[in-house]
């Protein structure tokens, strides 16, 4: 019998922790998946987050340093600057990202750090119980915008991946969805492309993922799931917004 | 007035140390290699002798000659230099690197170590090895840029969250800022921890000789715990979260007791003139060389004054302290704030002298003469048990 | 051995430098020595100070509150710091700028030294900063002079080598004119 899936082997064989329906399982996968493909398991070291990303040890198999809140980007660059020989990636969340680290995230991006960093955005802080985000859409209500989103008051959602395409030291930019198999497999294409650049040391690639957050969206899984493509796709455009050519 | 008397080092465990304080010591036989530098000039050659090659900071006064020395050196030696978009992103780079096991720096000044507590809050947490030098600087808020000791408390006690301790030397000369520097590198590597050099613009600013001689390095554990890319080996993690059961009291408990270590084992003092003194002056850093004088000038009047010095503020020299206070029987604590290492002398000395202070605080426009005090210790002097 | 000296005037008199070639010159002779230039809110109002203390044994305080030795390049500086010279201290003065009657001090000694006139004289009022220093050598034996011109290769960068001939003679200048003052 011909196995035809199988676990990556930078994915540990562990049981998730995560909630019913929650993209991140997804996209572990997808990025142990581009570590594989590579072949810089031995060599990577992942930058952990604060967020539900933190665990990112319990679930890869390699090295990780866990930074503070939103500061992964900053840590990034003195591991990558101490140690350019290895594959350095951050893997974090909007309110981690978006909000709180704002400044290093812009200026590791400017700096053209070669590193690589996975952005998930559910519009929501996961961990501490969905809490508006940066990322939450105009009128979605969370545990801190409980009359939803007012524009005039919380600003629009920030659009990472397109901002993150305007800056000078990025190589590569891009945003994806886990939300079908289809997206899956643009998604898988998207971070192997974007590990691919720090491979070849062609500069900063950064991946937005869309995800969904069932629990804190207080959605069953297949609702949640719908919602990525109902509502946040058309706000958050899926595509490849910077690709510099060799 | 001549001092009468070389300062006496007092180490706790003074072979094993890799530093050498008393600098007029070491001149025999070495006149044509001394070089006249400032102060924080001297920290970043001591940081380059120490095998630093990898230094992140944001620019402010009066610390920005470290940056600019180590930006222009760093380069030559294949090392990194970042100027970072702010005191967090350095601190946090500091951090990454140091998780790598190299020799990594930043440094600032009060407003920016500010900042940087969050970092510093949790490399301690993550026991990551890594010096951070703070030539401060008056406050609170913007303050100005005058020298000042009122982070004492801010460095010693745990400037971020979570109940931690760092090592925190205090030179008083620019020999010191290079040998002090070389030794922060040494402690901070042999107990995993950030270790805080705390100056202010006097010792950052001034011009001294400087033999630049790099001490013999410490037998230093093998960084077995640094991130390289786990290659066939097992997986390592860098982290200060422990949400097992029991997991985070147990890891506090192992870090109380590294600092019971350090009391026993690293403390740094300085004694002056002490023998028969019947007031102790003390004081650390900057204020400490004004102390030396007025207590030479002292002297010359006849009184029984000496001086005593913390070198390392945490931890602080409690024993050495009582000791001499306890011979005195009157100290005289004298800052440039308006009191704060005065409570650790009290606590060191308990019953055992009397304790008075006398501070200034930062933004007087200028720093006390050696005649302002000694005229302090005169009227104290009146008042210690004869 | 141990000597203060307080060295005050306006930017653009070379006070810094002056501080530094001292400094310099002690370092060569063995001495242990520690310049501290002016800090803080005593920078304002361009004014340029610096205090140099040498000793053979050890410095002690950086910061000098009553100096033995002044040496004044400009009016202002006399207003402000003379009256911190330490009873039965010097104060060099240039005479050239500066009137010291206004000073009103019996209690130290006062060398007037026209700073100006004598670097004008040797080509260049820039080099009114080594005359100064050139006295004060003379005056407080502090350092020799021929260590004095000798350290002038440390403290100038090296495009200003050239002129080292012209401060060495300013330097002795300042020093001779000072030492007939006090004979």
């Amino acid at each position: 019998m011909q196995q035809v899936f199988k676990r990556p082997q930078s994915l540990k064989d562990v049981q998730t922790h995560f909630c019913p329906g929650c993209h991140h399982g997804t996209i572990h996968r997808l990025v142990a998946d581009a570590m594989d493909l590579h072949g810089v398991q031995e060599r990577t070291i992942g930058v952990a987050s604060v967020g539900c990303s933190v665990f990112l040890y319990g679930y890869f198999d390699i090295d990780v340093v866990e930074a503070p809140h939103g500061r992964a980007p900053a840590v990034a660059t003195g591991v990558k600057r101490a140690k350019p020989d290895n594959f350095v990636f951050t893997y974090q969340g909007d309110g981690d990202l978006a909000a709180i680290g704002t400044a290093e995230i812009i200026h590791a991006a400017n700096r053209g750090e070669d590193i690589t960093v996975i952005f998930v955005n559910n519009t929501t802080y996961g961990m501490t119980g969905g809490q508006m985000a940066p990322t939450t859409l105009v009128g979605q209500k969370t545990s801190t915008s409980p009359y939803g989103r007012d524009k005039s008051k919380d600003g629009s959602p920030i659009r990472m991946a397109e901002l993150m395409a305007q800056l000078g030291g990025v190589a590569y930019s891009a945003r994806v969805a886990v939300d079908s198999p289809k997206h899956v497999l643009e998604a898988k294409k998207v971070i192997r492309e974007a590990f691919g650049y720090q491979v070849q040391g062609r500069g900063f690639s950064f991946v937005e993922v869309l995800s969904a957050c069932p629990t804190n969206w207080g959605m069953n899984p297949l609702k949640a799931n719908a919602r990525v493509g109902e509502e946040m796709i058309p706000y958050f455009q899926l595509g490849v917004f910077k690709k510099e050519e060799a | 007035m001549i001092l009468t008397e070389q300062p006496r080092v007092r180490f706790e465990r003074a072979a094993e140390l890799s530093v050498h304080l008393a600098q007029q010591d070491s001149l025999e036989g070495q006149l044509s290699k001394r070089l006249f530098v400032k102060g924080n000039e001297a920290a970043a050659m001591g940081a380059v002798a120490a095998g630093c090659r990898y230094y992140f900071g944001y620019p402010i006064t009066p610390q920005s000659d470290i940056p600019e020395y180590l930006s222009r050196e760093l380069p030559k030696l294949k090392g990194e230099f970042i100027q970072a978009e702010s005191e967090i992103g350095a601190i946090n780079m500091l951090l990454g690197a140091s998780a790598t096991g190299v020799r990594a720096m930043t440094s600032s000044s009060s407003p920016g170590i500010s900042l940087k507590q969050e970092g510093i809050s949790y490399m301690a947490g993550a026991e990551l090895p890594g010096v951070i030098i703070n030539i401060s600087r008056s406050g609170p808020g913007l303050g100005g840029i005058d020298a000042s000791q009122s982070d004492y408390f801010q460095a010693v006690k745990g400037g971020g969250h979570g109940g931690y301790h760092i090592p925190v030397l205090a030179p008083n000369s620019v020999q010191e800022m290079y040998d002090l520097t070389l030794h922060a590198f040494d402690l901070a590597d042999l107990y995993r921890t950030p270790v805080m050099l705390l100056g202010d613009s006097v010792v950052g600013q001034m011009k001294e000789a400087l033999v630049p001689n790099p001490r013999p390095v410490r037998e230093l554990p093998e960084k077995e715990w640094a991130v390289r890319g786990k290659g066939s080996a097992g997986q390592r993690v860098v982290k200060s979260l422990f949400l097992g059961d029991g997991e985070l009291e147990a890891h506090n408990w192992r870090l109380h007791a590294k600092y019971q270590v350090m009391k026993e084992k690293e403390c740094i003092s300085e004694e002056f003139e002490t023998a028969d003194a019947k007031l102790i002056v003390t004081g650390f850093g900057s204020v400490s060389r004004i102390a030396q004088t007025a207590v030479a000038m002292a002297r010359e009047e006849g009184l029984k004054v000496g001086l005593f010095r913390p070198v390392t503020l945490f931890p602080f020299p409690e024993k050495a302290l009582a000791e001499a206070a306890g011979h005195a029987g009157r100290v005289l604590v004298i800052e440039l704030n308006t009191g704060q290492m005065v409570e650790d002398v009290r606590l060191s000395v308990g019953a055992r002298a009397q304790v008075s202070f006398y501070g200034r605080p930062p933004g007087a426009g200028s720093l006390p003469s050696p005649e302002e005090i000694l005229d302090v210790i005169r009227k104290n002097y009146d008042q210690a048990p004869q | 051995m141990r000597k203060d000296v307080l060295i005050a005037g306006f930017g653009g008199q070379g006070v810094l430098l002056a501080g530094n070639l001292l400094s310099y010159a002690a370092i060569e002779e063995g001495k242990n020595v520690s310049y501290f230039p002016a800090y803080g809110v005593e920078k304002r109002g361009g004014s340029a100070t610096c205090t140099v203390v040498i000793a053979d044994g050890a410095v002690g305080s950086p910061v000098v509150g009553q100096p033995s030795t002044l040496v004044v390049l400009n009016q202002a500086s006399l207003e402000r710091f003379g009256a911190r010279v330490r009873p039965g201290g010097v104060c060099i003065v240039n005479s050239s700028l500066v009137d010291v009657c206004a000073l009103g001090r019996d209690d130290i000694r006062i060398i007037p030294v026209p700073m100006n006139e004598i670097a004008t004289e040797l080509g260049d009022l820039r080099m009114v900063n080594m005359v100064a220093l050139g006295a004060y050598a003379a005056v407080s034996g502090a350092v020799e002079l021929a260590t004095l011109a000798g350290a002038l290769k440390e403290a100038l960068p090296e495009r200003n080598h050239k002129y080292i001939p012209a401060n060495v003679k300013a330097i002795e200048t300042g020093a001779q004119v000072a030492s007939e003052k006090t004979a």
